[in-house]
C-alpha cells in the first residue's frame, strides 16, 4: 500500500509537459524586450537623516523617489563574459529646492541606490572611486551610450566601467507638487483621507499625535502623508515621503 | 539551502543588471515545471501557455520588489496558481476538459516503453482533471512545485488542516480513479 502511494506520488512528481519551441521563442522575446525597457526606478521612503536636516532648516515641501541604477566595472579585456563577483551598494542623495513665494519653500529630495561590482573591486571605497570617476567623465561628455540606458567609459586605470540606468537625476515638477498639495488640503478640509495613528510625540511640553494619512487625488494617484496634529486637533505640520511628492511642513 | 539562496541572489542581481543570459537561465530552469503545473490546473495547453507567459513577464516587471529568500521556484509556482484561478474565474469554466496527451519530449525509450509512458501520463491527466479544483491544486502544488502545506493553505486562503485534507482526499480519489480505469 505504501509502495502504491509512493508510486503515485512519484508519478505525479515526474509528470512533465515540455513547452514548445514556439512558446519559448515568444516568451524569451517578450522577456528580453521587457528587461530592456525596464526603468530601474523604485520609490523608497524618505530617509530620516535628510528629512530631519531639511525640516530643521526651513519650511519645506519634500518629495522622495529612489532611482536604482547599476554600475559594472569590468577589466579592459572584457569580451563576452560577464564575470562580476563583488557588489557594493552605494546610496546617493540629491536635493533641490525652490522658494515659489515668501515663506514657502518647496524641496525635492531623492535617494538613489547603485550597485557597483567588478572582479577587481575589493572595497566600497574602490567602488565609490570608480563611480565618481564615471560621473566626472560623464559630465565631461566622455561617456558613450552603447544602448538605451547603458553607458560606458574607460577609467584612467584602463578598466571599462559600465553604468546601467540614468546618470541624471529626475527633474522635479514643482508646479505639479503645488497643485497636488492644494488638492490634499481640500481633501483634508472635507475630511476625506484614510487615517492611521502612528505614535505620539512631545514638543514644547505638548503631546502631538502623528498620523499617516492616505489621500486619493482626482488623478487617481494615492498620496501618503504624515500629519502631526495639535492637542486641539489642528494641523501642526505635514510631510511625506515616497511616490514622488511631499507636503508642507509648518513647524 | 544556502547554496540555493546564493545562486538565487546572483541570478536576481544579474537579472536586475539586464543580463540576457540570466533571463534565459531563469526561463529554462522553471518553464517546464510551471507549464506542467498550469496544464494540470487548467486542463488546457493554450491557457497554460498564456499563464506561464504572464507569470514570467510579471516577475520581470516586479524584479525590484522581489526579495531573495531561496524560494524562487515556489514563488513562481504560486504565481501560476493565482493566474490559473483568475483565468478560470474569468471564463467561468465549470466543465473539466480532457487533458491533452504530451506527444513531445526527448526521451529515448524504445517505442513500446514510450507508448506505455504516454498512456500512463494520459490516464494521470484524465484523473487529475476529474478532481475538484482545490484538491487538484493542492496535489499539484505539493508534488510538482514542492510547496509545503502551510504555503498552500495561505495561497488557498484556508487553514493548514483544510489544505492537508484537500491533498489527502485528492490523492485518495486519484488512486481510486487510476485503479478503476
Amino acid at each position: 500500500m505504501q509502495d502504491a502511494k509512493r508510486s503515485l506520488e512519484e508519478q505525479i512528481r515526474n509528470w512533465c509537459k515540455r513547452t514548445s519551441d514556439t512558446l519559448d521563442r515568444r516568451i524569451l522575446d517578450d522577456l528580453g524586450e521587457k528587461l530592456q525597457r525596464q526603468e530601474p526606478i523604485a520609490p523608497a521612503p524618505m530617509p530620516a537623516g535628510i528629512w530631519a536636516r531639511i525640516v530643521n532648516a526651513t519650511r519645506i515641501r519634500l518629495a522622495a523617489a529612489a532611482v536604482v541604477a547599476l554600475a559594472i566595472l569590468l577589466p579592459a579585456s572584457y569580451a563576452a563574459v560577464e564575470a562580476v563577483v563583488n557588489y557594493f551598494t552605494i546610496s546617493e542623495d540629491h536635493v533641490c529646492v525652490e522658494t515659489p513665494e515668501p515663506n514657502v519653500t518647496v524641496g525635492f529630495a531623492a535617494r538613489r541606490t547603485i550597485s557597483v561590482g567588478g572582479p577587481d573591486i575589493a572595497s566600497e571605497k574602490e567602488a565609490r572611486a570608480g563611480l565618481e570617476e564615471f560621473y566626472r567623465l560623464y559630465r565631461e561628455g566622455k561617456a558613450r551610450q552603447i544602448e538605451p540606458g547603458l553607458w560606458q567609459v574607460t577609467l584612467a586605470s584602463g578598466e571599462i566601467f559600465k553604468y546601467r540606468g540614468s546618470p541624471e537625476w529626475p527633474a522635479p515638477d514643482f508646479a505639479a507638487q503645488k497643485a497636488e498639495l492644494a488638492e490634499i488640503s481640500a481633501l483634508r478640509s472635507a475630511g476625506k483621507g484614510e487615517r492611521t495613528f502612528l505614535r505620539e510625540m512631545e514638543q514644547k511640553g505638548q503631546t502631538l499625535r502623528v498620523y499617516q494619512v492616505c489621500y486619493t487625488l482626482s488623478s487617481g494617484k494615492r498620496m501618503i502623508v504624515t500629519e502631526v496634529v495639535n492637542p486641539d486637533g489642528s494641523l501642526a505640520g505635514m510631510g511625506a515621503g515616497g511616490g514622488g511628492f511631499g507636503g508642507t511642513f509648518v513647524p | 539551502m544556502q547554496t540555493d539562496r546564493m545562486n538565487e541572489e546572483q541570478l536576481i542581481r544579474d537579472l536586475r543588471s539586464g543580463s540576457r543570459a540570466a533571463l534565459r537561465l531563469l526561463y529554462e530552469s522553471h518553464k517546464d515545471r510551471l507549464f506542467t503545473l498550469a496544464c494540470g490546473l487548467l486542463g488546457d495547453a493554450a491557457g497554460a501557455e498564456d499563464a506561464v507567459h504572464d507569470v514570467f513577464l510579471g516577475f520581470v516587471e516586479s524584479l525590484h520588489n522581489y526579495h531573495v529568500n531561496g524560494g524562487l521556484g515556489a514563488y513562481l509556482a504560486a504565481s501560476v496558481a493565482n493566474r490559473a484561478r483568475d483565468r478560470l474565474r474569468a471564463v467561468k469554466r465549470h466543465a473539466v476538459k480532457e487533458a491533452e496527451i504530451d506527444s513531445g519530449g526527448e526521451r529515448c525509450e524504445p517505442p513500446e516503453a514510450r507508448a506505455i509512458l504516454q498512456e500512463e501520463t494520459h490516464r494521470l491527466e484524465l484523473a487529475l482533471a476529474e478532481l475538484p479544483y482545490e484538491q487538484r491544486e493542492a496535489v499539484l502544488l505539493h508534488l510538482q512545485s514542492d510547496l509545503n502545506f502551510q504555503k498552500i493553505a495561505e495561497l488557498q486562503g484556508v487553514s493548514l488542516r483544510t489544505a492537508q485534507g484537500r491533498y489527502r482526499y485528492g490523492m485518495e480519489k486519484l488512486r481510486s480513479l487510476l485503479t478503476s480505469r
